[in-house]
């Protein structure tokens, strides 16, 4: 890996100089109340971008499918894998009268398995894995009928690097690497199907799917929100002057999407860690005393060269967080079930395991990691209530805080382009 | 699955049928429905333990799966992991300042 810093802090101090049309400014937050941005957010954001919707690992042979109920889409999503290298997606829907097709004794829950075909269980008609119709049942009842206009509903499906992508909007024309652009180049490489060991959690929070990004797009709340968990970075902490614990390493912002580097001590014992720490010889980070890793990162990845590395968190544009650290990788997916709600899943890729030892120290790390996750839930949930009450109207964010700056910008330029084209 | 614990462990088997909980999210809501007392009963008794127990499942294959005992064993380790943070960092069952959220662990 070259030594060259990719990413380097402006001379002037301050990471938001480096984006001059970012603004310095109050933000506004009405972007996470008010209900009728939410519809904009759903019809001209969510509708029409790349969205990530799971792993491959998930469909591991031909016919292996699983559903996604996406309240924020209006819909639920069929993925299918049809071939080796072919995996479709789908409106979950039977074109015959609309039954939903593919679900388990409740049709509101997700579910996954295997098939040879779809089948509807309404009226018996069935589908090849491709969505096109092999027969309906009752031949002999048809009229005008035209097998090819009755087919699945297809939608956008693509793969990169093991994710699986779907995109509502049919005119799209962009791939999904294109989409992700310099900082989905810059993490090519990574072994992702290396980390097959997954940890999952979910939790539907009331607050605003954006609330909940924020809150993980800056480590400057570190020492004073999370001073229980992390004592070490608390007690060393040096008010009000630059904090080398907690500033981040570095900020990017590209184009819709956003990253920031941060400090990291390779996980080891320290005058703070707990019994259990000892015992296991294992923290929130990972395991103690890890030998380092054999293969270099990929470029993109501690895009600062900072020998005190310790994660990168990835913001795509809207809602998936791509996280790399020494444990491995980890996901955040953002799913608005309203304007003051959404469901995040966090979903953990480690490697395997390979003895008992160090998957004892998998389970403390990823318990660990629970608790600092429901550390900030609760508080983001306070918040949204505070911010529904209308008694303030702007953030006032500040350097550290860019990321926040950016994503709500985003949002709310992508949101209002639209309005103006649909004029 | 039966309640022994491998011979070494003998003296802990009355824990297994309580807190011997493979799943990962039985285990958390077994942390957040217990109160502080029942936990640390539980691991006074474990903890001590801890470092003889990994030791002992060490020596098994990862690959292979572990005799009933050792997993009864491992489970209890696993509990051990999920109870000693409420009872080394929060001090009480729940994430402090975490209301009645939790997360649900699907794996």
């Amino acid at each position: 890996m070259s030594q060259e810093p990719l990413l380097k802090k402006p001379e002037s101090g301050k990471w938001t100089d480096a984006y001059p049309q970012l603004g310095r400014g109050p933000i506004s937050l009405d972007d996470c109340v008010s209900a009728e941005f939410y519809e904009k957010e759903r019809e001209h954001i969510f509708k029409k971008n790349w969205l990530y919707i799971g792993r491959v690992e998930r469909l591991p042979k031909v016919g292996s499918y699983f559903t996604r109920e996406l309240q924020v889409l209006n819909t639920s999503i069929l993925v299918v894998r049809d071939g080796e290298d072919s995996i479709r997606a789908f409106h979950n829907i039977c074109p015959h009268r609309g039954n939903k097709l593919v679900w388990k004794d409740d049709p509101f829950v997700e579910t996954e398995g295997t098939t040879s075909r779809l089948y509807c269980r309404f009226h018996g008609w069935r589908y090849g894995l491709d969505g096109h119709l092999i027969k309906p049942s009752r031949q002999d009842l048809l009229l005008d009928f035209e097998p090819g206009k009755c087919q699945v509903p297809a939608i956008q499906c693509e793969v990169w690097n093991g994710f699986v992508f779907i995109n509502l909007n049919s005119d799209n024309k962009q791939t999904v690497s294109d989409f992700l652009g310099d900082f989905a180049q810059g993490i090519e490489g990574f072994p992702f199907d290396r980390h097959r060991q997954t940890y999952k959690f979910k939790a539907e929070l009331q607050c605003n799917w954006k609330i909940f990004m924020d809150g993980f797009a800056e480590s400057y709340h570190g020492p004073y929100l999370h001073a229980g968990t992390f004592g070490a970075l608390t007690a060393l902490a040096k008010l009000d002057a630059p904090n080398q614990y907690t500033d981040a390493l570095g900020y990017e912002l590209k184009g819709l999407h956003r990253m920031f580097s941060f400090y990291g001590e390779p996980s080891k014992e320290t005058p703070y860690s707990l019994p259990i720490e000892k015992l296991v010889q294992a923290g929130a980070a990972g395991p103690w005393n890890k030998r380092p890793q054999k293969d270099p990162l990929p470029k993109g990845l501690n895009p600062t060269r900072s020998e005190k590395y310790g994660f990168d968190s990835f913001q795509f544009f809207p809602n998936f967080v791509l996280i790399f650290s020494s444990s491995g990788f980890t996901t955040h997916a953002h799913w608005p079930t309203g304007p003051h709600s959404h469901i995040v899943e966090v979903d953990m890729y480690y490697l395997p395991p390979t003895t008992h030892k160090e998957r004892i120290a998998q389970e403390l790390t990823v318990s660990f990691l629970n608790d600092v996750i429901l550390e900030d839930a609760s508080p983001l949930e306070g918040m949204q209530a505070m911010l529904n009450s209308g008694a303030i109207k702007e953030f006032h964010v500040n350097d550290e805080e860019i990321l926040i700056r950016h994503l709500h910008k985003t949002v709310q330029d992508y949101v209002a382009n639209a309005e103006k084209e649909k004029k | 699955m039966n309640a022994k614990l491998p011979d070494a462990f003998k003296d802990l088997e009355y824990l297994v049928g309580e807190w011997a909980i493979e799943d990962g999210h039985e285990r958390y809501l077994k942390r957040v429905n217990s109160t502080m007392d029942e936990m640390k009963v539980f691991y006074n008794a474990m903890a001590p333990r801890g470092k003889d127990a990994i030791d002992y499942l060490d020596q098994y294959d990862y690959q292979q799966a572990l005799p009933d005992d050792a997993e009864n064993l491992r489970n209890l380790l696993f509990t051990l992991i999920t109870v000693s943070l409420a009872v080394e960092l929060w001090r009480q069952p729940r994430v402090k300042n975490s209301a009645k959220t939790i997360l649900t662990r699907l794996c």
